[in-house]
């Protein structure tokens, strides 16, 4: 089984829409897949599952997966099967972010280390049941739940769009995190990349100069350090791309394209 | 003259060793049913006291820049079920089994998985070492 985490160093780069999508698409090549929503500071995997009526997910009958982390649930229990075959959806709480929230304080008494056990609990379960892949979609920068993600993780995705914050971010969780996890891949995903001719359309030289800039950015922060990171995609950003699976929904459309394009390569890692 | 005394001195000796060796099989087989029996206990009891902490991704870091390559063991033994020897990790490393050794020893010192010895047969004498992830109390 290969886990596969959905990383960024800021949030609101694409994380869960690639990750819901990738998954998504994994599943309908024939691949086991289990999606778990990782992101417990702003869970949002639940919003798209459930307004998709082609799952018959019930909203409310769901365990989730802090409870599984803070001992309440097993696995079987939080994997919950859907009707696409091969696609299995692990969803975290709400509720974690609610005021006295009482999950979050047993999370938070559990210890950083318990954590970290559970989730390589989790993985142990999930190669038991022969799943091919486990596709988690991370909290973004550093945080104690991101790195327990990147630690359990085979393979990384660095989901970074080409905006100076996100470059500058980026060195940083290069050097100051991922560059400490050794027998860990990375790969690079660029993400709402505008083409040469999108760039054309653009009035505003000084906006040309700027995004041509950062594509560099980019690229010279992956190439200075110890690393091997290549960039395994580049997402052309697609106008009116909403929260929704569209591999699911939408084929032809140019994002389902990219993200079956995008399987394609992640299956011959 | 020397030949005759030294005859009884040999017997003697002869004896004394013979009756060592008998002491020594049987602390041997004491050795064994003791380290049998802490392996019982071991396995019966072999999860964390509620109080205590499993080790974070931070330690793991750590860990991982005071010994560079202790991280791939690390995960190989986290992400199996069962008792996992050293050979059994070098396999799925491609490391060798020596390199293993020292780093599944390091990190069971430092409490980041178990480690116990197992009698390979009933029968046998012969002990391996094997080493697992260290489970956590509900």
């Amino acid at each position: 089984m290969q886990t596969v985490a959905f990383h960024s160093y800021r949030g609101g780069v694409g994380k869960t829409l690639l990750s819901v999508n990738t998954a998504v698409q994994l599943a309908k090549f024939g691949k086991k897949v289990c999606l778990v929503d990782f992101d417990l500071r702003a869970p949002s995997l639940q919003s798209y599952i459930t307004s998709e009526s082609v799952f018959s997910l019930d909203q409310n009958d769901f365990v989730s997966f802090t409870e599984f982390l803070i001992g309440k649930g097993s696995p079987e229990e939080v994997i919950n099967p859907t009707k696409l075959e091969n696609f299995y959806v692990v969803v975290s709480d709400i509720e974690i972010l609610q005021n006295k929230s009482q999950t979050r304080s047993k999370l938070t008494q559990h210890g950083e280390g318990r954590i970290l056990a559970k989730l390589f609990e989790f993985i142990r379960y999930c190669n038991s049941q022969e799943f091919e892949f486990l596709i988690i979609d991370c909290m973004p920068g550093v945080t104690y739940r991101s790195l327990d993600a990147l630690v359990v993780s085979d393979k990384i995705m660095i989901i970074t769009r080409p905006v100076k914050s996100e470059i500058t971010g980026l060195g940083l969780v290069i050097s100051e995190c991922y560059s400490k996890l050794d027998d860990t891949k990375f790969y690079a995903i660029m993400n709402q990349i505008e083409t040469i001719q999108d760039l054309k359309n653009q009035p505003n030289q000084m906006d040309l100069k700027i995004a041509q800039d950062n594509l560099k950015g980019i690229a010279s922060t992956l190439k200075n350090n110890n690393l091997e990171i290549d960039i395994l995609h580049s997402f052309r950003r697609v106008p009116f791309v909403t929260e929704r699976i569209y591999v699911l929904l939408e084929d032809p459309h140019p994002f389902t394209k990219e993200i079956q394009e995008f399987c394609q390569k992640l299956i011959s890692l | 003259m020397t030949d005759q005394t030294d005859q009884p001195s040999n017997k003697l000796l002869q004896d004394i060793l013979l009756e060592l060796k008998k002491i020594n099989t049987q602390l041997e087989t004491i050795q064994l049913e003791l380290q049998h029996e802490t392996d019982r206990i071991e396995e019966q009891f072999p999860k964390l006291d509620i109080h205590s902490t499993p080790p974070s991704s931070l330690n793991i870091l750590n860990i991982q820049e005071q010994r560079p390559g202790i991280f791939k063991t690390y995960k190989t033994i986290q992400k199996k079920d069962n008792w996992i020897s050293a050979t059994d990790v070098s396999q799925e490393t491609g490391r060798s089994r020596g390199l293993e050794s020292r780093y599944l020893n390091y990190l069971a010192e430092n409490g980041f998985i178990t480690k116990k010895r197992v009698r390979l047969s009933d029968e046998e004498k012969a002990t391996a070492v094997v080493y697992k992830y260290i489970e956590v109390n509900e």
